[in-house]
């Protein structure tokens, strides 16, 4: 008997079907173990960071940027008539005049954009209670652009005369190979001193951009980043990376994340799209995004909100008082600002209600790394 | 050397079977080689089972819809 075959459509079919199933399990042998460890992160966001981190990571941001662009915001809408409450009572003694003195330095209030002015707007707010006149950390919420009125931003300032910063790393980023990775939360031993955590940048992979972890290069440092360091003596700064490939014996850990968006006080002239921004959304795209910028004293400044463009998030911080600044990390599932009200990391609360991750987000094991604030050593609450 | 050639209707459905599955994995293969990452190749593939589900969901409905009419002519 003659062989009879079925026809070539069903066959090409069906070994289409295998090749897919094939990949699928091999893929899956990946994926399973990224999605069913002991991290505090959903199956859906961890399946999107595995398929980001598995040289997916153009198809995400594509996604990202097409379902941002079907639910942009539009402009105006009711004003609003109050702002969510940060904080546990007025910092009060806020001049920012040069002649309070560099060590009892408080910034001055944020001059609202909107006007009227919304009661407590731009106002800070000490986080933590029973913190004396010298709060290690101020919050304030403003509207931050006159064409979107229901915006609201939060903004965090972080005394550096009685902090100190420390650089976490997460679980997951940055990939291994890491020395002394540690429990990608904030240690047991440190909880006594802290005082904030907020989120970092952008992966290593979609950053472009180098680290210095505990004295030593994870990836290669780049020129003319912007960067976080941490000196040995616990001292921070925020500056335009020109140190090349090496690392200087003072610094301790180093964190670039794309240029810097505010430099010497004015904003990058570049905030448009460009390479240099890194493999995520668009630069114009409304999203959820947080940065940090440092004031004229050397003070750190974080920021974030709902709906901002690089732009819009670099105006918030030149408002409040930053001379330079860097984008860190975006969209609502990476950004977070949480203060401690006591100390012990007890009474966590995030920078602004909408933050969707859990106030204890950094005392459980995180999938990213993050920036922990501790009081220097000898300061009291 | 040479595969019988006059072999039974199920046998060769089994061959080619064989034959389709070894081919589909060399594809499966090809792919996770040239894909930037498994997450790409996952992906796609992925994508690919779910068009291909209704394909062969169709082609059953017809199938069965087939047999039924020649049930009804001959009867």
């Amino acid at each position: 008997m003659a062989l009879k075959r079925p026809p070539l459509r069903r066959r090409a079919r069906r070994v289409l079907t295998v090749a897919c199933l094939f990949c699928l399990a091999i893929a899956a042998l990946s994926w399973l173990p990224a999605v069913t460890g002991s991290r505090n992160l959903g199956i859906g966001v961890s399946s999107v960071e595995w398929l980001r981190s598995h040289g997916g990571n153009p198809i995400v941001s594509q996604i990202e940027n097409w379902y941002y662009q079907l639910n942009e915001p539009e402009k105006g809408g009711p004003a609003l008539t109050s702002l969510p409450q940060v904080g546990v009572a007025t910092a009060g003694t806020g001049t920012g005049g040069e002649g309070s003195g560099a060590a009892a330095y408080l910034p001055a209030d944020v001059n609202p954009l909107i006007h009227p002015k919304l009661p407590g707007e731009g106002v800070w707010k000490k986080a933590g209670a029973a913190v004396g006149e010298r709060p290690p950390v101020l919050l304030t919420t403003f509207r931050s652009d006159p064409e979107y009125p229901q915006f609201v931003a939060g903004v965090a300032w972080i005394d550096a005369s009685r902090t100190e910063l420390a650089y976490v790393p997460g679980l997951a980023e940055p990939p291994e190979p890491l020395e002394a990775r540690g429990p990608g939360e904030v240690p047991s031993s440190m909880r006594k001193r802290l005082v904030a955590t907020f989120n970092g940048g952008f992966p290593l992979e979609t950053s472009n951009a180098g680290l210095i972890y505990r004295g030593k290069v994870k990836e290669t440092m780049v020129n003319g980043i912007a960067t976080v360091v941490g000196y040995r003596s616990g001292g921070f700064n925020l500056v335009r990376w020109e140190s090349g490939t090496n690392v200087p014996a003072n610094v301790w850990f180093a964190k670039q994340n794309l240029p810097p968006i505010i430099y010497e006080g004015k904003l990058n002239p570049n905030l448009s799209d460009g390479p240099e921004w890194g493999e995520t959304v668009n630069n114009a795209t409304r999203v959820w995004r947080s940065g940090l910028g440092i004031d004229a004293h050397g003070n750190l400044m974080y920021a974030a909100a709902n709906y901002q463009t690089v732009e819009s998030l670099a105006k918030v911080l030149q408002r409040a008082g930053a001379v330079r600044a860097i984008e860190l990390d975006i969209n609502e599932d990476w950004t977070s600002f949480i203060s401690y009200r006591h100390p012990g990391g007890l009474e966590p609360s995030n920078l602004l209600p909408e933050m969707y991750r859990s106030p204890e987000r950094y005392l459980s094991p995180d999938e990213r790394d993050f920036f922990a604030v501790y009081l220097r050593k000898g300061q009291s609450w | 050397m040479r595969l019988p050639r006059n072999i039974s209707p199920a046998a060769a459905e089994r061959r080619s079977l064989l034959f389709d599955v070894v081919l589909g994995v060399l594809v499966g293969i090809f792919a996770i080689i040239i894909a930037a990452g498994i997450g790409v190749v996952g992906f796609f593939a992925l994508l690919c089972v779910l068009a291909v589900i209704p394909w062969y969901l169709l082609d059953r409905r017809s199938d069965r819809r087939r047999r039924r009419d020649r049930r009804v002519n001959s009867g």
